[in-house]
């Protein structure tokens, strides 16, 4: 132990000597949901600084897909934000469509913009359950996955897959609906309707919840726009901004549905939105579904070959801006082709957020901020 | 801000700037010396007020010996978008960075170090991200050649 | 018990059936009441009084081994069925009927597993601490009251040494934490050491005031106090008060959720015992179930009447360890109740919530207890 200066009498506090240290968080930790690792320095229980680690599960997906033609290129998606796929699939065809110059029938641009929605609902009941999970509430995942599944299995009987849809196509997606879709897209908004509340019942107001959520980890506006958030975590800061309205793509602008916001950009609000947006997304689904026009659900794509130039496009997914861009040199494989994913952008604010906070905490937002690894390293 | 007015603008403050309306997004590139001052004006201006680092990559170009970063903006206030390109010279890439502008651009530059080489100068934290530190190469470079890839590229 | 290591000489009217039948209906009076001093009187003349008391230790020590694995087969069990319940699952049903069987097939699979030990660690420390952990829970067990008569002892000063005992769970954590060599473990080491010792102050606080109010420090004493009427209401107010506190202080002791800081699944993969398997590691999952018990039991023994009945159903002659073992159930149902929908609290919270509000509470209610008794309303 160091001796105390000389020109002062020993204190207590030069008696007790503390020192920091570190601690790796990954890449296999339960709370990391995958592969992150996370390299904390802590004084006793008190986050002084994070570092995460990506890349532990980097495929380099926009170098293969220089490889492949253009519509080899949709399973690629399915691997980046594997809870909202239906998403990410068409963040990857719209693009094209936009290059190609294509229209899409109106009737794929519904199933569409259903099935995103649908994979909203599951990818944010999914997230409910981990999150309660992250802050020790084992039987709430459990009530977030009973309800998953109803989408899971219908997503199944759609295009065979539970989790890698692969279910878009360049011009529309790859099957009709089936016959039972409607009603079973109907009893999957009862279901979530009711089960939302009961999410809310069963943990909103819950006091270690509230503790261990409000107040933490709050993510101020301007921060939210700089770092480049999107979706849940941008609008829990306050930002009223959904690409779904402020930057409209596909039939969006024909439904009604409002933009949930939080006030404090903490912990809490980046739940409630998630909640209150998949009662929107109940929303959307119904009216949806009473505007479904029949015909074709694709249009008639000969050569996929965009004309050379640069193209980029985004939409909402689950998790917020989901941004492609490509350049094409016009030929039938990209040159380019670049994947702005939302996790990457939204966990590139935790390092400032949770300084401060304690390992618990570090938990909860980490959870909060809904990361799936794969959309960030693709 | 309609396209060619916000054109007009970038042109107004970065005269050097090769400004294009054509394509999807409104496009300027911007010489290396000019493109520091023109993306603080981007971000400053009340007018433009380019608050959201929408994407951020590099395209590598070996016959005309450039990796071109590309960034994508856009504004929360005013709704409008932009593209900026700034080229970086392929043997010794090299452009400032912005990310005390726009921190979401910290990770979007260490990954375009990280896979393409160039570097960031003034980059508070610039280390790899992706890959592991000691990766020989670049792996989105076309001439990034792995024994391990099998496949012809572009 | 277990038949003798020498010839019984049976007593002169000694009737087997009548025994047996004795047995089932007071315990305590067969056991200490036949068994005991026939066990003496065989004894005596061969062995010093002190080994006579020695076998006799060791007979207990026995009766009580066998008593904690079947208590602990049937509350693991037990456990996966509650959280089951909770969690819309059917739980264990696969291994014999309704999954019966289950406890016996984790019992073998942690049998199976390689014993690690990392090559860090402190061995001999490292291979201790499990043992220490039951060492811990069997002290206890040592004075808990089953029925009339039936405790392996009934200390005069009973209540004191449980309090003094229950703290040396610690020990056995400290020594893992620390030994582990594994910053996680050492992390939940130290968040239990100082968790437990917040933790013992208000549940002796609220032992002394049933003390006050029972005039004894013998458990057996404080449950015969409570034939006339169970301490959760006879002390008035402050005997619910009172067992509310201790039911949630005991639960923090025990370290079982939603308190549960030191193995936090989710911050410390598994705490303390992050580095154990196979049998090591049962031997901490058993002394956190026995530890459940003994603190359930407490509250039953201490506010529930103990091996009392319930007012008019004494009537029914229902025998005192069933009523024991009955109330003991149900605060052991309430304690997983806890565990299973509440989330965890943070380490800082946690301290909050003994320092600024259990502790004043607890010294409020032992204020309480004493102007009660001092106003004669026993």
């Amino acid at each position: 132990m160091d001796s105390p200066a000389p020109n002062r009498a020993p204190q207590a506090k030069d008696a007790l000597k503390t020192e920091e240290y570190f601690i790796n968080m990954g890449p296999q930790h339960p709370s990391t949901h995958g592969v992150l690792r996370l390299v904390m320095r802590l004084d006793g229980e008190t986050v002084l600084q994070v570092v995460p680690h990506l890349g532990y599960i980097h495929r380099s997906i926009e170098r293969m897909c220089e490889w492949d033609v253009y519509p080899q290129l949709v399973h690629f998606t399915d691997r980046m934000d594997y809870l909202s796929a239906m998403s990410t699939n068409w963040a990857y065809v719209q693009v094209v469509e936009k290059a190609l110059g294509l229209v899409v029938p109106e009737r794929a641009e519904y199933i569409r913009v259903m099935v995103a929605e649908l994979n909203r609902l599951s990818s944010h009941a999914m997230w409910f359950g981990a999150y309660c999970m992250d802050l020790g509430a084992a039987s709430a995942f459990f009530y977030g996955f009973r309800e998953r599944e109803l989408v899971v299995d219908l997503f199944e009987t759609l295009c065979g897959q539970r989790l890698t849809y692969n279910y878009m196509r360049i011009g529309g997606v790859s099957k009709d609906l089936t016959e039972d879709f409607a009603p079973r897209v109907r009893d999957i908004c009862e279901t979530f309707k009711r089960a939302v509340d009961e999410y809310e019942r069963l943990v909103s107001g819950n006091v270690i919840f509230r503790q261990r959520t409000e107040g933490i980890g709050i993510l101020s506006p301007e921060k939210a726009v700089g770092y480049g958030c999107g979706g849940p975590v941008l609008r829990g800061s306050g930002v009223r901004y959904d690409l779904r309205k402020d930057d409209p793509y596909s039939v969006y602008p024909r439904l009604k549905f409002d933009v949930p916001v939080g006030s404090r950009g903490d912990c809490f609000d980046r739940y409630r939105v998630r909640l209150e947006e998949m009662r929107q997304s109940v929303r959307i689904l119904e009216q949806a579904l009473e505007q479904l026009p029949g015909g074709a659900w694709m249009a008639d794509v000969k050569a996929v070959r965009p004309a050379k130039g640069e193209y980029y496009a985004r939409l909402e997914t689950a998790r917020g801006d989901m941004g492609v861009y490509f350049v094409s040199q016009g030929g039938t494989k990209p040159y380019r082709m670049k994947f702005r994913t939302a996790c990457f952008s939204n966990l590139s604010c935790l390092p400032e957020i949770s300084v401060g906070w304690k390992i618990a905490d570090v938990v909860s937002i980490l959870g909060s901020l809904d990361v799936v690894i794969p959309d960030i390293d693709r | 801000m309609e396209r060619a007015e916000l054109l007009a603008a970038v042109v107004a403050a970065c005269p050097t700037a090769a400004v294009d309306a054509a394509p999807q997004l409104p496009e300027a590139k911007v010489p290396r010396e000019a493109f520091r001052p023109l993306m603080e004006r981007l971000k400053a201006d009340p007018a433009l007020a380019f608050d959201y680092p929408m994407s951020m990559t590099a395209v590598d170009w070996p016959e005309a010996g450039a990796i071109t970063c590309v960034y994508h903006l856009a504004s929360m206030a005013h709704g409008h978008k932009i593209v900026v390109k700034c080229d970086a010279d392929r043997a010794r890439p090299e452009v400032p960075t912005v990310s005390d502008l726009w921190r979401g651009c910290e990770w979007f530059e260490r990954e375009v170090y990280d896979l393409f080489g160039v570097v960031f100068t003034d980059h508070p934290d610039l280390r790899r991200i992706m890959l592991t530190d000691d990766w020989v190469g670049y792996p989105l470079r076309k001439d990034y050649r792995d024994s391990r890839i099998a496949g012809k590229p572009y | 018990m277990t038949p003798a290591p020498l010839p019984l000489v049976p007593p002169p009217a000694f009737r087997l059936g009548a025994f047996l039948w004795k047995l089932v209906l007071t315990p305590g009076a067969a056991l200490s009441g036949t068994v005991a001093p026939a066990l003496r009187a065989a004894l005596g003349p061969h062995l010093p009084p002190a080994g006579v008391e020695a076998v006799l230790a060791l007979l207990c020590f026995v009766a009580m081994s066998g008593f904690v694995t079947v208590t602990a087969l049937v509350l693991t069990l037990a456990e996966r069925k509650v959280a089951a319940f909770f969690q819309n699952r059917k739980g264990p049903n696969r291994v014999g009927p309704w999954g019966l069987l289950q406890p016996i097939a984790d019992v073998v699979k942690l049998l199976q597993k390689e014993d690690t030990v990392p090559r860090a660690a402190d061995r001999p420390v490292f291979l201790l601490a499990p043992f220490m952990a039951m060492a811990a829970t069997y002290m206890v067990l040592a004075v808990l009251p089953f029925d009339r008569g039936l405790a392996v002892t009934d200390l005069d000063l009973g209540v004191l040494y449980i309090t003094a005992v229950s703290g040396l769970g610690v020990l056995s954590i400290l020594m893992a934490g620390w030994a582990s060599a594994n910053k996680y473990s050492l992390l939940g080491g130290l968040r239990s050491a100082a968790q437990i010792v917040s933790y013992e102050l208000s549940p002796a606080l609220v032992v002394l005031s049933v003390v006050l109010f029972s005039g004894t420090l013998s458990v057996q004493g404080i449950v015969e106090r409570q034939a006339a009427g169970w301490n959760l209401w006879a002390m008035g107010p402050m005997g619910v008060v009172g067992m509310l506190i201790y039911l949630t202080a005991g639960t923090a002791e025990i370290n079982r959720a939603p308190f549960d800081l030191p193995e936090a699944e989710s911050e410390l993969t598994a705490g303390y015992h992050t580095e154990y398997s196979g049998m090591r590691f049962s031997m901490f999952q058993l002394a956190e179930f026995m530890n459940m018990f003994v603190v359930a039991a407490l509250t039953a023994t201490l506010f529930l009447g103990g091996w009392q009945p319930l007012g008019p159903l004494a009537a029914l002659h229902i025998p005192g360890y069933l009523w024991f073992f009955g109330k003991s159930g149900a605060m052991v149902f309430v304690i997983m109740w806890f565990r299973w929908t509440f989330p965890r609290v943070r380490v800082d919270q946690l301290m909050t919530l003994e320092w600024k509000i259990l502790l004043p509470l607890s010294f409020l209610n032992l204020i309480g207890v004493a102007l009660w008794t001092a106003l004669g309303m026993k």
